[in-house]
């Protein structure tokens, strides 16, 4: 859906991107990861035309972006930024509805449209439709930020670090949902953070980017599990092990009911993952903990043998070459 | 028969209306030319001409600037004014200048060539002068400019308020120093910058700062009001400044009834009769239109 | 707590109060025996002790009362302060000869921070209901003649038809210098917000700014009557519409190229629109004809034209600078969110970056607007007429009554005009960033 073909961009002596080629299949979330300054915003901005490439191809959709006129490509994909970027002038049924209106769709199936993708965020449209942006909260704002990117149904979504201001639990919150709102969209996602965890929690294949070049890309178990360079394995830090337990949820471990004590036991829901379950046995100090389902009901047990038995299974590579580089 | 001899007469008029002017007349932005313009104007109405009323509408420089760019078409202008302003390459005798009837000519001829037409002129002086309080006047019999140079010489008291014009010009204050042969000490003026004579004068009405002589012109309606009596100038030190109408040449030309109409009107105008007029607008505080239509009225220039 | 006598004072009222006392011993009038003359200033009780007792008591209880009972003591001390004027004008006038007059002096004026501080102290309490009284007093005053016999109401009297007539060439001129100086300015002040290539914009407005209004009139006569002789309506149309076309074929060249094609067209295009309203909005008719001289439409040296051009380039710094201003304070992140969904530069400037730039650009007009109205006098220098008609003719006649009969005129306008002005921009500024 989206490809690059060794692209670069300098600016001036300053080489922002040196040769970058990546391929994003149709449906995929792929997340670019790196420290800031590594080209990662770059990258994302080219596939928009916000930045014009200095060498190199970029296709989207099988046609060269350089080919397309900037103002329509834009059109055909939702744009998500860190700050949201909500017009602070236009209501959030306004906001929404600014692609559509560019599209030139009529007013009724704009606003039709603006209640459907605030429901969809998971906002009462009646409550919200009116309301101001300095009138939301940082979480309710970065939900219309994804239902107006979303609103004209474009099938791809650039997504620049769209949950870096809202505090951690919110964060968390968001990002569950916007998994879920994935999974059921399917959209051609390129989504830029430097938030190691995000990244791990949310991407199909993610693109680790340092100097204006990825390292690698891969899948985040394999990412974690195999770095193919110092960088990655630096970047990654020591507790990389623990963030393969980010990737498991706790469904995958459920064994049937057994404890005859729930005393002292922690409970965890059923969609938190077993990084989770390690860290409230940690603080319970037991090696047991229950799982209930959305309704409040005990539906399992998972074991601490259980969790570890994942690392276990997880064949991490590494030479060592990473600590040895380190100052 | 007799309402198509009307219609006819009508039409005949409408076009005889149509055909004269219209006239753009103007003039400077002070008491003397709003006068003397709104008399213009009540004439040439009187006698069939539609005229565009641009009375009192800037200094000297813009309106004689709007004259010879053809933006109006007359206003009344001083003959000093023109010959110590308007021909900056000509060297004029001061003589010449001192001498109405020499001053006049001179300014005509001159100004002809620059395509501007002098009509006559009033036969008032609106010239520089020096006003004193009359009680001084009355104690120490100044009538003259010649009493006024004993008075100096004498080492009584002086203070004259003048603007910085007045004393720097060799035909003002220097003029009348040297005909009448006094010498005014730094500390006997007061300057008050860009100040005009009203100023002048309220200052030696009030006693400002011990003033007890001001710069006047000749024909200022306030001097009276103010109770002041303007010195007169036997010996003619300063040049002449009289009053006419300077028309554009291809107006004069195409229009000698400006002329015919306006001369008998400016012949009026005296010294006294000026006075008169200019210290109704000035000092009664009356529109100058009303003070022109009275005048004119009481003369018989203008039909009642 | 024992309660001290003066700790429940306002402080506003206080000063109020203080500043009414100290009116009582200033002189209200000057007595003159002509317009010219110097005056003799006569103070409140020496006026008439009746009225000036009557404010003295009113003033007195002032600081003891609240809210809308302040605003009803208040209310009734202007109608003594008006009743003082007119007791007064008519004593000292009664035994004066023909063509004495009265002024108003320091006390009378003084008066009017006064009251302005007494309402102020009980709009903070009271709101609009303790302040209704302010605006009664006054008509009431007007309307039964109190300041009928004070100096600027007699010159009134004398000039009452030209103060109509010049009065709405004011307003005239004005407006047709406002709505130019929009016109151009917006646009001029978005091209300076574009960043490095057009910081010489606000440069030029604000050197225009710096040019003495009658030089500009002296350079402008010679050029602007040369004009209005030389083309007709139709041929300045056709500069106009040539210039335009041949200032976009060089863009390609460079923006000096366009300035040299741009700037004496654009130069006559706002004199023929300065004209063009004036005419609409002004009280001489506007005739216009295909091919005759320009002149006829209004356009010539003296008048109106070059009143209102120099009016317009003196009006467009401020709003040049608010737009400026405006527009570069709209967040990087709002323009980048915008171009990222897809809009043009025209959209992006049209939905989002104007709307938001809005408070600031009607910062700028209000600027515009009050500078425009005071020094929409100096159109009488060169013949526009305008209320500055009265204050050049007050001043070259030493007549202080006369100027008072333009610059207070002036001075209600202004205030009015910010007033107006202030909403307007309320109502423009969008609901979300209010």
């Amino acid at each position: 859906m989206i490809r690059f073909e060794n692209v670069t961009k300098r600016y001036g002596q300053a080489e922002a991107l040196g040769g970058v080629s990546l391929e994003v299949a149709q449906g995929e979330l792929c997340v670019l990861l790196g420290p800031s300054g590594c080209g990662k915003t770059t990258l994302l901005r080219l596939v928009n035309r916000l930045i014009e490439p200095t060498s190199g191809r970029i296709w989207v959709g099988g046609r060269d972006v350089m080919s397309l006129n900037p103002v329509e490509l834009r059109r055909g994909m939702g744009y998500v930024i860190q700050s949201i970027g909500l017009f602070p002038h236009m209501t959030v049924l306004e906001n929404v509805g600014v692609v559509p209106k560019l599209l030139g769709w009529p007013r009724e199936k704009r606003e039709r449209r603006s209640r459907e993708m605030l429901a969809l965020v998971g906002l009462e449209p009646e409550t919200f439709l009116y309301r101001y942006p300095r009138e939301l909260s940082g979480g309710q704002a970065q939900r219309v930020g994804l239902a107006r990117a979303l609103a004209a149904d474009p099938p791809i979504l650039l997504m620049d670090e769209p949950f870096g201001a809202v505090d951690p639990p919110t964060r968390a919150r968001l990002q569950e949902e916007f998994l879920k709102l994935q999974a059921a969209l399917r959209k051609t996602i390129l989504f830029v953070t430097h938030d190691l965890e995000e990244a791990v929690r949310l991407a199909d294949r993610i693109g680790l980017m340092n100097g204006g070049r990825i390292e690698q890309i891969d899948p985040p178990i394999r990412l974690l599990t195999n770095p193919q360079t110092p960088f990655v394995e630096r970047f990654l830090g020591e507790s990389r092990a623990l963030l393969v337990l980010e990737r498991h949820h706790l469904s995958e471990l459920l064994k049937p009911l057994q404890a005859t004590s729930r005393d002292g036991l922690p409970v965890l829901s059923l969609s938190a993952t077993a990084r989770d379950a390690l860290s409230q046995m940690i603080v319970a100090g037991s090696d047991l903990a229950l799982v209930q389902n959305q309704r409040g009901e005990l539906v399992g047990e998972v074991w601490l043998s259980a969790v570890l038995a994942l690392c276990r299974g997880a064949r991490f590579s590494g030479d060592g070459r990473g600590k040895e580089a380190r100052p | 028969m007799n309402q198509v001899f009307a219609f006819l007469v009508a039409l005949g008029m409408g076009l005889a209306l149509a055909q004269k002017g219209p006239i753009t007349i103007g003039s400077k932005i002070d008491t003397e030319g709003a006068v003397l313009c709104q008399m213009t104007r009540l004439v040439l109405e009187a006698n069939g001409f539609r005229v565009n009323d641009r009375c009192s509408f800037g200094p000297t420089a813009v309106v004689r600037k709007a004259l010879t760019s053809g933006e109006i078409d007359l206003y009344p202008e001083y003959t000093g004014t023109a010959i110590t302003q308007f021909f900056p390459g000509q060297k004029i005798d001061a003589a010449v200048s001192r001498n109405a009837a020499q001053a006049y000519a001179k300014v005509k001829e001159l100004d002809l060539k620059n395509g501007i037409v002098w009509l006559a002129a009033a036969p008032a002086n609106n010239t520089w002068a020096i006003a004193v309080p009359k009680a001084l006047a009355d104690k120490e019999g100044l009538k003259t400019m010649a009493d006024f140079a004993k008075y100096v010489n004498a080492g009584k008291p002086v203070k004259l308020a003048a603007s910085q014009e007045f004393v720097d010009r060799d035909d003002a204050l220097k003029a009348f120093e040297k005909v009448y042969g006094f010498k005014l000490k730094p500390e006997q003026l007061l300057i008050l910058p860009g100040g005009n004579t009203t100023q002048t004068e309220q200052a030696a009405a009030q006693g400002t700062s011990g003033v007890n002589a001001a710069m006047a012109y000749g024909t200022d309606g306030g001097i009276a009001a103010l109770g002041l009596v303007a010195l007169t100038d036997p010996k003619g030190a300063v040049a002449v400044y009289q009053p006419a109408l300077t028309v554009r040449k291809a107006v004069a030309d195409k229009y000698p009834e400006i002329a015919r109409l306006m001369n008998p009107v400016f012949a009026g105008l005296g010294e006294a009769t000026l006075s008169k007029l200019n210290a109704q607008v000035a000092v009664n505080g009356k529109n100058p239109a009303d003070v022109a239509r009275d005048y004119l009225k009481s003369k018989g220039l203008l039909k009642p | 707590m024992p309660r001290r006598p003066f700790s429940g004072l306002n402080p506003v009222a206080s000063l109020a109060v203080g500043l009414g006392l100290l009116t009582l011993f200033l002189p209200w009038l000057l007595l003159k025996p002509t317009r010219i003359s110097p005056g003799v200033g006569y103070a409140a009780f020496g006026l008439d002790p009746l009225w000036a007792g009557g404010l003295l008591a009113l003033w007195l209880i002032l600081p003891w009362s609240k809210g809308a009972r302040r605003g009803l003591i208040a209310g009734l001390g202007v109608l003594a302060w008006g009743g003082l004027i007119a007791a007064g004008a008519d004593r000292l006038l009664g035994s004066a000869g023909e063509f004495a007059r009265v002024s108003p002096a320091g006390g009378l004026w003084l008066g009017i921070p006064a009251f302005y501080l007494a309402f102020f102290a009980a709009y903070r309490e009271g709101g609009w209901r303790a302040t209704w009284t302010a605006p009664v007093a006054g008509a009431v005053l007007l309307w039964v003649g109190a300041f009928d016999r004070l100096g600027p109401a007699v010159e009134l009297g004398a000039w009452r038809s030209q103060f109509g007539t010049e009065l709405w060439r004011h307003l005239a001129l004005f407006g047709s210098a406002l709505i130019q100086a929009v016109l151009i300015g917006v646009p001029l002040g978005i091209l300076a917000s574009r960043g490095r290539g057009f910081n010489w914009v606000v440069g030029v407005t604000g050197f225009l700014q710096t040019i003495p209004s009658l030089a500009l009139f002296g350079l402008l006569l010679a050029p602007l009557a040369w004009l209005s002789r030389v083309l007709s309506l139709e041929a300045a149309l056709g500069i106009l519409g040539v210039g335009a076309l041949l200032a976009r074929l060089l863009r390609r060249v460079g923006t000096w190229a366009v300035l040299v094609v741009a700037l004496p067209v654009g130069l006559l295009g706002m004199v023929l629109m300065g004209a063009l309203l004036f005419g609409l909005l002004g009280p001489d008719p506007l005739r216009l004809a295909w091919n005759a001289p320009l002149s006829q439409a209004g356009v010539r040296g003296i008048g109106a034209a070059p009143a209102v051009l120099a009016l317009t380039l003196y009006a467009l710094l401020p709003i040049v600078a608010g737009t400026r201003a405006g527009l570069q304070a709209v967040s990087e992140d709002l323009r980048q969110a915008g171009r990222g969904m897809g809009m043009s530069p025209k959209e992006l400037l049209l939905r989002v970056e104007l709307p938001l730039a809005l408070p600031l650009v009607m910062e700028g007009v209000r600027g515009a607007a009050v500078l425009t109205i005071g020094i929409t006098t100096i159109a009488a220098l060169i013949g526009a007429g305008g209320l500055g008609f009265f204050i050049l003719r007050g001043v070259e006649g030493g007549a202080p009554d006369l100027v008072l009969l333009g610059a207070v005129p002036v001075i209600l306008l202004a205030l009015l005009t910010d007033l107006l002005l202030r909403q307007v921009g309320r109502w423009l500024t969008p609901k979300g960033v209010r």
